[in-house]
């Protein structure tokens, strides 16, 4: 019984290992994965640190309204950006919260960017669109290559079985892969952690080993279906034009179907729409609560003193004010359910999205990648739920700090004044003018991806891909095993 | 030149290629992919219009009313959807298609059209313009870098080398097949869509229409003849079909992928737009659902203005260094013929100023003549003196533009390309 590293399946690995090295494919794609790992890490840390600059001009800007009218909630930018962008530019930065009704606000127009939306040059991009075609391409040609000058006809009389021929054939261009992942990564690693641009945790280097396991995952796949491509064809153009296809399709084709094919089903509003469905809802409400003189008739009415007729008119004004508030309540209500259906329903959309781009490995790596470093929808679902968490407290301390300070407040609306006493109806109430002491008003702390969820990203990519391997695997098998060598 | 062996390679070629699997198969794809597009396009395009009409009759009702104040009156400007918005959207879908002016009294109000839903937003939103763009050129690339090199390699190279012509015949011959099989399904998908926008009265074919599709054609093919001679010199250059194909498909990823993903990072970071208080301005939309009017503080609006300045100077960035890939090329070329590009951002921001400087001067010589009807009404009062008072506007943009200087440039792309697959194939080692 041989040695392991003797046996004819680690003869196999170790020449296609040396062999896929030695392919200038593999190492123009690999070298320049690396350069363009390092070049996007550099260009991802600046990102950041525009991001991080924006991020604390708007928290540290004096919001110029009274905090008892609204205040302004930032999205914290995710750290590690630089392993996935995960479409962040995209998705509103900050919700300004009103007591009892919180949405994001339709940005200016003049603080849109007009370029065209990009991928940053992160991680998750360069393995999923530049390396990934080195584990494609060079997989593609790998049995025919051997079939074409004779090799495999004398491999095939190692005694080994043919599906130990094909595991030596996939362990060897998967090996040959990993110099290169590693070089790349440890640059990346070596360049965040020197540029100190941010700070480096526990949780942070747990991460980073699920992105890389994520990455061998996706990367394994790839080569299994590169060695598909090469028993299926019968030469080494169609390899390569059928490995073109693959990519193409998975990589472009099925990202760029996955967004309108889940907008067609779910039907999700516009922003514009949404917007424009709050504008009507307030459009068709008036808080104007009327006075008139009637109103006034009980406290002129003979026997009272002045002290109870001064009461009397202190409630009757109260009373006015909670009827305006009231009303004020219940149009927060019909907002608050146009903002929950709008959410339900783009939610539903990025999640069946989501689903649909599961069908190529390309876009289910990038997405589990994004979703791993706590980036793009993930970091707004967590950022949403923190400050639907944080409207409740600031609600009821703002509601209760109105109360206290309404005698200090503008109360807008007509007045009426029968024999001395007066009642003013209400249009509004404005607290501009209050001075409030900003601590008693509770502060929106801010918030993190928790780690299982990004873990829980990583451990279903990598089983996902696992799992795809091993059934394309026994198909190849299947087809290997009637493989003909003419 | 000989027509007859011209002829004679070019019928070869297409009858090759219309028995091969590659441009049976990537035509369906691409009419497939084209068709997706196109389907999320005419309901985006739809909205589009009805967002328009709707702005449009909002400004007027506004403008029909009986105001007593002067800081009430406004003036709108509203932007005509692009007719082949059909076909791209551009960087104007990020910029305004409304904007309200309030002289001194308010911010100037920018509006876009947002017929995207936030969640929609993503790399891979493509245009049908963008399909006919990202797939027609890796088809032209493909099978242009397999043509002279295969042909070596099979011996019948020598064979044609034998027709009683030049070899620069014989290479002319080759890239008009490629184009030719190339440009067909892009043109047959772009017409289909256009007969059917038509039909469906989406798309009034009038002159300026015409012209802009006529541009958009124009474009498409020159896309295909640069990759197409970008292929062929591949193919003239290497020695074995299987690395031509290789080089080929690394240069497209470079050149329509990568590249163009890459370059709005690379822009952004060489011409950084500094937030200002906008963020904050429109934080104050907001705070209008609980019923409180804001501030009339005109200093956001200039402050608004220099940051759209910003962004348009960093699209110009993102479009000079565009150039360096043909397909960006085409795109920007695209949406200058469309209309939907910086340019015709730059030309609505121009009227927008033009139109606001118009009105603010109305404002204040009005003012300067009744001063206490600025803000104060008065039962009493007669009606305001509206004498002069500029009326809204309609921009038409979305129908002026020129691709000229991307042709131009697409063109140069193309004649380097074909001189020095020429020159490399006059010297070319014909033997299997």
């Amino acid at each position: 019984m041989p040695a392991p590293e003797h046996t004819p399946i680690a003869a196999i690995t170790r020449r296609v290992m040396i062999e896929q090295l030695r392919d200038y494919r593999l190492l123009v794609l690999g070298i320049g994965t690396a350069f363009l790992l390092v070049l996007g890490t550099y260009v991802s840390l600046l990102d950041y640190a525009q991001r991080v600059k924006t991020f604390a001009l708007l928290r540290s800007s004096r919001f110029e309204r009274s905090p008892l009218e609204a205040v302004l909630l930032v999205r914290t930018p995710p750290r590690l950006l630089f392993i996935s962008e995960g479409g962040e530019s995209t998705i509103p930065s900050t919700l300004v919260a009103i007591p009892g009704f919180i949405d994001a606000p339709q940005d200016q127009i003049t603080s849109r960017s007009l370029l065209p939306s990009g991928a940053g040059l992160d991680w998750s991009f360069t393995f999923a669109y530049i390396f990934s075609l080195a584990a494609l391409m060079c997989t593609a040609d790998l049995v025919i290559r051997q079939r074409a000058v004779g090799v495999l006809r004398v491999v095939m009389s190692y005694p080994v079985r043919r599906a130990g021929l094909l595991a030596g054939e996939y362990l060897g261009a998967f090996a040959a892969l990993l110099p290169f992942v590693v070089v790349a990564l440890a640059a990346g690693h070596a360049l965040v952690l020197g540029s100190r641009a941010i700070e480096w945790g526990a949780t942070d280097w747990i991460r980073s080993a699920a992105f890389a396991m994520l990455t061998l995952a996706f990367l394994s796949l790839l080569c299994v279906l590169g060695l598909a491509i090469s028993t299926v064809c019968r030469d080494r153009t169609t390899c390569l034009l059928t490995a073109i296809t693959v990519w193409v399709f998975g990589a472009i084709v099925v990202p760029a179907l996955a967004g309108p094919v889940a907008h067609a089903i779910v039907q999700t509003p516009t922003e514009r729409e949404h917007h424009d469905r709050l504008q009507e809802t307030q459009r068709h409400f008036d808080p104007q609560i009327f006075v008139s003189s009637e109103m006034l008739m009980p406290l002129t009415r003979a026997g009272l003193s002045d002290a109870e007729r001064a009461a009397l008119a202190r409630s009757a004004q109260a009373d006015l004010v909670a009827r305006h508030e009231a009303k004020l309540s219940e149009y927060k209500q019909q907002l608050l359910a146009i903002r929950r259906d709008y959410l339900v329903r783009t939610t539903a959309e990025a999640r069946l999205a989501a689903k649909v781009s599961l069908l190529s490995p390309f876009s289910a790596y990038t997405r589990l990648a994004a979703d791993l470093a706590g980036a793009g929808v993930k970091n707004q679902d967590a950022f949403y739920s923190a400050s639907e968490r944080f409207l409740l407290s600031y609600t009821e301390a703002a509601l209760e700090l109105r109360r206290r300070l309404r005698p200090l407040a503008h109360v807008m609306g007509p007045t009426v004044e029968v024999d001395g006493i007066k009642l003013q109806g209400v249009a509004s109430i404005s607290y501009a003018d209050v001075t409030v002491d900003r601590g008693a008003i509770p502060t929106f702390s801010g918030y993190e991806v928790p780690l299982r969820d990004s873990l829980t990203a990583a451990l279903a990519g990598v089983l996902m891909f696992l799992a795809a391997d091993v059934v394309v695997f026994s198909l190849l098998v299947y087809r290997f095993n009637r493989y003909v060598f003419d | 030149m000989t027509i007859a062996p011209l002829i004679a390679v070019v019928t070869r070629r297409l009858q090759l290629q219309l028995r091969s699997v590659t441009w049976w198969g990537a035509s369906v794809l691409m009419f497939a992919v084209f068709a997706a597009a196109a389907y999320r396009s005419v309901p985006l395009f739809d909205m589009d219009r009805a967002t328009f009409e709707s702005d449009q009759a909002r400004h007027a009702d506004e403008a029909s009313g009986l105001p007593q104040t002067y800081s009430r009156l406004s003036l709108s400007i509203d932007r005509e959807p692009a007719p082949l918005r059909l076909l791209l959207r551009g960087s104007e879908d990020a910029f305004a298609a409304s904007v309200t002016t309030y002289g001194r009294f308010r911010p100037t109000a920018f509006r876009g059209r947002d017929t995207r839903s936030s969640y929609e937003s993503s790399l891979f939103l493509v245009d049908p313009a963008m399909v006919l763009g990202l797939l027609g050129s890796l088809l032209a690339i493909v099978l242009a870098s397999s043509t002279v090199v295969r042909e070596r390699e099979e011996g019948t190279l020598q064979l044609t080398l034998t027709y009683p012509c030049r070899r620069s015949t014989i290479l002319f011959g080759e890239h008009l097949a490629t184009l030719l099989i190339v440009a067909t399904p892009m043109l047959g998908c772009t017409l289909v869509f256009l007969a059917f926008a038509a039909v469906s009265e989406r798309l009034r074919l009038d002159g300026p229409v015409l012209l802009q599709v006529a541009q958009f054609l124009g474009l498409c093919i020159l896309l295909a003849s640069a990759f197409s001679g970008l292929g062929l010199l591949v193919a003239t250059t290497v020695r074995r079909p299987t690395t031509a194909i290789t080089i080929a498909f690394a240069l497209w990823v470079f050149l329509v992928f990568a590249y163009p993903i890459v370059l709005p990072s690379i822009a952004a970071l060489v011409r950084p737009v500094e937030p200002s208080a906008s963020s904050l301005a429109a934080a104050d939309t907001l705070a209008e659902y609980d019923l409180v009017r804001r501030a009339n503080d005109v200093s956001t609006s200039a402050a608004e203005q220099d940051e759209l300045r910003g962004h348009l100077a960093q699209a110009d960035l993102h479009d000079s260094l565009a150039l360096v890939s043909p397909y960006s090329v085409f795109i920007i070329g695209v949406e200058t013929a469309t209309g939907t590009g910086t340019a015709a951002c730059r030309a609505f921001l121009q009227t927008v100023q033009t139109a606001a400087s118009q009105f603010r001067r109305w404002q204040d010589g009005m003012l300067s003549r009744y001063p206490d009807r600025a803000t104060w009404y008065d039962p009493a009062n007669p009606p305001l003196d509206l004498t002069g008072l500029p009326p809204n506007q309609t921009e038409r943009s979305g129908l002026s533009g020129r691709s000229a200087p991307a042709a131009l440039i697409l063109l140069v792309w193309n004649a380097l390309f074909i001189v020095v697959t020429q020159v490399q194939f006059a010297r070319y080692d014909a033997r299997p």
